[in-house]
């Protein structure tokens, strides 16, 4: 065999792995992108205002933390053909079992809300009231899941994904200093000395980098698509390649909010828009539809993660392969979470600050537990077989799981005592 | 202890949705091995847990006795904090 035989079936071998990759590619890049959602956007656009570019390195931290958590849930559905939902209920029993299902609808829920706060505030700025931004919403979210497909379903989330990188360019119209960035960007320092301040918005980052709905979601994904276990090296390519997104996205909002806004007090990614677009319309623009486009590719993975839990425990046919006669209630429990979801948003006067506190606090009680649950799964030699978790895999996510779960906790209780931290 | 209150709601539960019942029975068994990691592990759960409850008790009970402190509000389409 000369050396042009071998490039051939090389460049041949390369090639049918990638069409494998295109096919199996999904679950990682959209839960990733989609975890950078309205909530995610305003803690960067916060953080940027706050230290400018000083804790970037950070979030860089935090993308390999992202991809080690949720690769777990790679190999377990890809194993076991469950989702989580139905994992904890048959390794923990009923009691545990309830416990997450209905922690992760409420979550969810709650969640959801804080997604179309976001759009709704977003899409204000054009001057759509929020009302239509619901309605639209709905709609469209309706036609996604109601063509019939899994697949279909994927496909046009990941163009919801390729919009979320609109942040890139908003970065380079900016101009900022790029011998900066990389002194005061990536060598790890706490900007100002590290004190409450900082702490709080360090538990902040990795409040929105791992959410519990992120586990709920990405298990069920694998298992819908009906990935195999020969697929979980594609599985955790997808996983690695949204992490490198997630964060580039983070670094990119933060570049924006650090170069233009730096000093000054934001408190959401809408006003971070309007402040932008004093300085430059189009910036503006660019960050508004960015966060508009993160609320929606939020909203579309969490009503979807609520979903498919009911549907394993429950037993009702759970898969976007099924018509709505096929599986009625999958698609009642969808649309209920949703549009309850919407109308709570259009309540004049409804608390919605206090719900965006709430989730926080509630995600804490939810992600201690599946995090817990997940790496004793992943342990389990008998469930795992070979694909259990190795003496390396388990040191490095005991240790993200216990520093997760510390700061978390300490996130949802500033949240409760504003003053903690501050 | 037989608490006859609470056997009458489960009772009443388990006559009105025998879909619950039917889940209790199927997963009232936990399949995963009781290793002592596994108990040490449900038992911090348990702990963190209630922990949790009682920080939330707490801020109930301040929120309760300072009204006026607590009520921010937002509305759809812009942050209205008071």
């Amino acid at each position: 065999m000369n050396i042009f035989t071998g490039v051939y079936y090389w460049g041949k071998r390369l090639l049918k792995s990638l069409q494998l990759f295109f096919l199996l590619a999904g679950p990682g890049i959209i839960v990733m992108l989609a975890d950078n959602d309205a909530g995610g956007i305003t803690t960067y656009a916060a953080t940027g205002a706050q230290f400018g570019y000083g804790l970037i390195w950070f979030l860089v931290i935090l993308g390999p933390v992202a991809y080690y958590v949720q690769e777990m849930t790679v190999r377990l559905g890809a194993v076991t053909k469950r989702g989580h939902a139905e994992a904890i209920f048959d390794a923990f029993g009923a009691f545990w079992g309830w416990f997450s299902l209905l922690d992760l609808l409420l979550v969810d829920w709650l969640t959801l809300v804080t997604e179309f706060i976001g759009m709704t505030a977003a899409l204000a700025i054009f001057g759509i009231p929020p009302y239509l931004t619901v309605i639209g919403v709905c709609a469209v979210m309706g036609f996604m899941v109601l063509k019939g497909r899994y697949w279909t379903w994927e496909k046009i989330a990941l163009l919801f994904c390729a919009l979320n990188l609109v942040y890139i360019p908003c970065a380079f119209i900016v101009h900022p200093s790029v011998t900066d960035i990389l002194k005061n960007g990536l060598i790890p320092h706490f900007p100002g000395g590290f004190n409450n301040n900082i702490f709080f918005f360090l538990m902040a980052n990795i409040g929105t980098t791992i959410a519990p709905w992120m586990i709920f979601f990405q298990q069920s994904a694998v298992v819908d698509k009906g990935m195999q276990e020969k697929d979980i090296p594609f599985g955790k390519l997808d996983t690695a390649i949204g992490s490198v997104f997630t964060v580039v996205v983070a670094i990119f909002v933060i570049i924006v909010t650090g170069t233009l806004l730096k000093g000054q007090p934001i408190d959401s990614a809408a006003q971070a828009s309007l402040e932008l677009m004093k300085t430059n319309k189009y910036l503006g623009t660019f960050l508004a539809i960015g966060l508009f486009n993160a609320g929606f590719l939020g909203a579309i993975c969490i009503s979807l993660a609520s979903s498919w839990a009911f549907g394993e425990v429950f037993g009702w046919a759970h898969s976007l392969n099924k018509k709505v006669k096929e599986a009625p209630w999958f698609y009642a429990t969808y649309f209920i979470t949703l549009i309850t979801a919407g109308l709570v948003v259009l309540i004049p006067g409804a608390p919605l600050v206090l719900i965006t506190l709430f989730v926080q606090v509630i995600a804490v009680t939810l992600l201690p537990a599946a995090l817990v649950f997940l790496i004793l799964l992943l342990n389990n030699e008998e469930m795992m077989g070979k694909f259990k978790n190795t003496l390396w895999l388990n040191i490095v996510d005991f240790t993200i799981v216990i520093v997760i779960i510390i700061l978390s906790t300490l996130y949802g209780i500033s949240a409760l005592f504003p003053n903690l931290f501050r | 202890m037989k608490i006859p209150f609470i056997n009458r709601v489960r009772n009443y539960l388990r006559r009105k949705f025998p879909v619950i019942s039917e889940i209790n029975r199927k997963y009232a068994v936990p399949r995963i091995k009781m290793t002592p990691m596994v108990k040490f592990s449900l038992l911090l759960l348990r702990l963190y847990l209630l922990l949790l409850v009682a920080i939330l008790f707490y801020k109930f009970y301040t929120v309760v006795a300072n009204p006026s402190q607590n009520n921010p509000t937002v509305s759809a389409g812009g942050v209205e904090k008071k």
